[in-house]
C-alpha cells in the first residue's frame, strides 16, 4: 500500500519534471540534433532552402573524408599531446601546494590561499598581450609548449582548490603518524595523501583535461601554423572566407567532442560530486 | 574557459576575509606581487638572450649569486634546526607558474598601457594618452554599452531559469540521470561547437531558424539573424543563456539538495503552496550559493570570446563586439598593443570595482 503510493508520487513527479522542463531540454538539445543532421548529408542539400530537418540520403561517409580533406588525425594528436601535457603539469604543481595547505597551519596560509583565489578574477583576454610578447621574447612561439604551460597555470588555481578541499577531509592524524613514523612530506605526499585522494584527483585531472581540451583563445593565439593547430582552431579549416563545407565542419565539430564526451560520461559521477562538494556538505 | 571554484572553500575564505582583513595581510601580498614580478622580468630577460654567450655568462652570474644565497639559506636552517623552509619548497612550482603566467602578465600589460607599441617594436612611455585614445573614441563607448547589455543580459535570464530548472528538478522522479545528462552535456562541448551549429542555425540564406519561421508564414523575407544591426545581440544573448544553464543549474541543484527536508514539510502542514516554499524557503536558504554563483558567472560571461567571435567576430560594424573581442580585434588585427592593453587595464578595473561592490553589498546583510 505504502509502496504504492510512493510510486503514484513518483510518476507523478516524473510527469511535471519532464513537462515543465520540456522546452529547455528541446533546446539545450537542438543544436547538437542539427549538428548529427547536417553531418550526415551533401554540401548541396545543406545549402538549400528551406533546409530538411532529416537528410535525405545519410552519408556516413563524411566522417571518414574530413580525415581525408585536411589533417585532422594531426589536430587529434595535437590536442591529445596539448591535453595530457598541460594537465600533467598542473597536477604536478598543485598536488604538493594542496598537500602543504591541507597539511600544515602556515603563517602564511591566507596570503598564499588569496593569492590562488584572486587568479579567478583575472580573465585570460586581459592577458593575452602581454603573454603574446612573453612567449614570442622567449622564442617558444608556434609550439605546444607555450599552450601547454599557459592553459596549465591557467587552471593550476582552481585544481589546488578542488584538491585542497579533498585533503581538508584527510583526517590530519594519519599524516602525522607517518611522520613520527619517519616519513618525509614527500614520502608522505605520494604514499599516504595520494591514494586517499583518488577521486578527488581524477576529478581534478578530468576537470583540467576537459578544460584545456575545449580552450580557444589561446590556441589561437599561440599555434600560428596549419599543422601545428589543435581541434578547437583546426575545424575551421572547413570555415575558408569564401567556402563553408557545413557538412564537414558539424561533422568535424561533432567529431571533436567525442574523447571528451566519453571521458565524462565514463567519469560523470566523480566529476559532478567533485565540483559540487563544497556545496554539499 | 570556465571559472570554476570550489565553493565551499571560497565563501568560507571569504567570510574569513570580512572578518579579520588587517593590514599585515595586504603588505605580504603588496611584497610577493613585487618579488615574483622582479624574478619574471629577470627570468624573461634571461631566455630572450640565452643564444649569445657572452650575455649568457652575464646573467649566470646573478643566478649563482642567488644559487650561493639560497645554499647558505638552507645550510642556515638546518644549523638553526627550522624546518620551515622545505615546507615552503612545495609551493615553489605552482608559485611559479602562476607568478610567471598570471601575475607577470597582468602587471607587463599595465605597464605597456603606459607605453606607445604599435606592431611589435619595444615603444616609448607615452602617459596616459593610450587611455585619451580609448576614452575618446566613440565605438569604445557602444561597445562597453554592449557589454552591459550582453552580461546582463546572459546572466538574469541564466539565474531565472537555472533557479526554475533546479527547482523543478529537485525532487525525486524517474530519469533522474537522463536529464541530468542532457543539463551536463553542453558544459562538456567546447563552447566553439555549440557556437558553430548556431551560427548554421542563425544562418540567413539557409538556416533553421528562418526554416521554423518559414513553416508559419510563407511568404516572408529572409532574415539575417547575425547581420541586422538590432537582432545580432539578442541572438547572441540566447546562445550565451544555452552555454551557461547548465554550470548554474548544477551548482543550484546541490545546493538545494542540502535545505533540511523538515522546513518544507512544516510548511506544507502551514498550507503553503508551491511558488510560498520556494520564495520563502528555497530562496533564503540558498542565498550564498547565490552569491558566490553569480560573482562567477558575472566574470565568466563578462570575458566571454569564443561564441561572440566566431559567430560574428564582432560585425556587422562593430554592434557585437564586447570588450574582449575588441580588445583582441584591437591587438591582433590593428597591431595596437598600447591601446589594447589600454583596453585590458580598463576590462580588469571594471570586473574588480564591480566584483567587489556586488560581495559587499550581498555579505553585508
Amino acid at each position: 500500500m505504502h509502496f504504492e503510493k510512493y510510486q503514484k508520487r513518483m510518476l507523478k513527479n516524473t510527469l511535471i519534471v519532464f513537462i515543465s522542463l520540456l522546452p529547455i531540454l528541446i533546446l539545450i538539445l537542438f543544436p547538437y540534433f542539427i549538428m548529427l543532421s547536417t553531418a550526415l548529408r551533401t554540401l548541396n542539400e545543406c545549402i538549400v532552402f528551406p533546409p530538411k530537418w532529416f537528410p535525405s540520403k545519410i552519408i556516413w561517409r563524411n566522417f571518414v573524408d574530413i580525415f581525408k580533406l585536411i589533417p585532422l588525425g594531426r589536430f587529434f594528436g595535437n590536442s591529445f599531446v596539448v591535453g595530457i601535457g598541460a594537465t600533467a603539469l598542473c597536477f604536478l604543481c598543485s598536488l604538493p601546494a594542496a598537500f602543504i595547505l591541507a597539511r600544515y597551519q602556515l603563517k602564511f596560509k591566507s596570503t598564499i590561499l588569496f593569492l590562488i583565489l584572486i587568479t579567478q578574477f583575472i580573465a585570460p583576454a586581459i592577458m593575452i598581450i602581454a603573454l603574446f610578447k612573453m612567449v614570442l621574447r622567449t622564442k617558444i612561439m608556434n609550439t605546444h609548449l607555450a599552450l601547454i604551460i599557459t592553459d596549465a597555470s591557467f587552471f593550476l588555481p582552481f585544481s589546488t582548490w578542488l584538491l585542497l578541499g579533498f585533503l581538508k577531509t584527510v583526517p590530519n592524524s594519519i599524516f602525522e603518524a607517518a611522520t613520527i613514523d619517519g616519513a618525509s612530506d614527500f614520502k608522505t605526499m605520494f604514499k599516504i595523501a595520494l591514494p586517499i585522494v583518488k577521486p578527488g584527483l581524477v576529478t581534478a585531472i578530468i576537470f583540467t583535461f576537459i578544460e584545456v581540451w575545449n580552450e580557444f583563445l589561446f590556441a589561437l593565439i599561440f599555434l600560428t601554423s596549419f599543422e601545428k593547430r589543435v581541434l578547437t582552431i583546426g575545424i575551421f579549416a572547413f570555415a575558408a572566407r569564401n567556402k563553408f563545407e557545413w557538412n564537414y565542419l558539424l561533422a568535424s565539430a561533432l567529431l571533436s567532442t567525442v574523447p571528451v564526451i566519453i571521458l565524462f560520461f565514463v567519469l560523470q559521477k566523480y566529476y559532478i560530486r567533485g565540483l559540487t562538494a563544497g556545496a554539499i556538505k | 574557459m570556465k571559472v570554476h571554484l570550489d565553493l565551499r572553500t571560497m565563501m568560507d575564505y571569504m567570510d574569513y576575509d570580512v572578518r579579520t582583513s588587517k593590514s599585515k595581510h595586504s603588505i605580504i601580498f603588496t611584497v610577493s606581487i613585487f618579488c615574483i614580478f622582479l624574478w619574471c622580468y629577470f627570468i624573461s630577460g634571461f631566455f630572450s638572450n640565452v643564444i649569445d654567450f657572452a650575455q649568457l655568462l652575464k646573467f649566470l652570474l646573478p643566478f649563482s649569486i642567488i644559487t650561493i644565497c639560497i645554499i647558505i639559506l638552507i645550510k642556515y636552517v638546518k644549523y638553526k634546526k627550522i624546518n620551515i623552509f622545505s615546507k615552503y619548497l612545495f609551493f615553489l612550482p605552482a608559485l611559479i607558474l602562476i607568478g610567471g603566467i598570471i601575475y607577470f602578465p597582468v602587471i607587463n600589460t599595465i605597464l605597456i598601457s603606459f607605453t606607445e607599441q604599435v606592431g611589435l617594436q619595444r615603444g616609448g612611455f607615452n602617459g596616459i594618452k593610450n587611455y585619451i585614445t580609448i576614452f575618446s573614441d566613440d565605438v569604445f563607448y557602444s561597445v562597453l554599452l554592449q557589454t552591459f547589455y550582453w552580461t546582463g543580459g546572459v546572466l538574469i535570464f541564466t539565474i531565472i531559469i537555472s533557479l526554475y530548472s533546479a527547482h523543478i528538478m529537485n525532487r525525486d522522479f524517474y530519469g533522474k540521470k537522463i536529464i541530468q545528462t542532457v543539463f551536463v552535456l553542453p558544459w562538456a562541448t567546447a563552447m566553439i561547437v555549440t557556437a558553430v551549429a548556431y551560427k548554421l542555425i542563425y544562418h540567413g540564406e539557409f538556416g533553421y531558424l528562418n526554416k521554423i519561421i518559414y513553416s508559419f508564414n510563407k511568404n516572408f523575407e529572409n532574415i539575417y539573424w547575425l547581420g541586422e544591426p538590432k537582432l545580432v545581440m539578442p541572438s547572441l544573448i540566447f546562445v550565451g543563456i544555452m552555454v551557461s544553464i547548465p554550470f548554474t543549474t548544477i551548482t543550484f541543484l546541490a545546493a538545494m539538495k542540502t535545505v533540511p527536508q523538515e522546513l518544507y514539510e512544516s510548511a506544507e502542514i502551514d498550507g503553503a503552496n508551491s511558488i510560498q516554499k520556494f520564495i520563502n524557503i528555497t530562496i533564503p536558504s540558498i542565498k550564498h550559493v547565490t552569491t558566490v554563483v553569480v560573482l562567477i558567472n558575472f566574470i565568466y560571461i563578462f570575458n566571454s570570446f569564443p561564441i561572440i567571435w566566431v559567430l560574428t567576430h564582432g560585425g556587422p560594424v562593430y554592434r557585437s563586439h564586447i570588450m574582449v573581442t575588441y580588445l583582441y580585434e584591437v591587438a591582433f588585427t590593428r597591431l595596437n598593443f598600447g591601446v589594447a592593453s589600454a583596453i585590458a587595464v580598463v576590462i580588469f578595473f571594471i570586473i574588480l570595482i564591480i566584483s567587489v561592490t556586488y560581495v559587499h553589498f550581498a555579505e553585508k546583510e
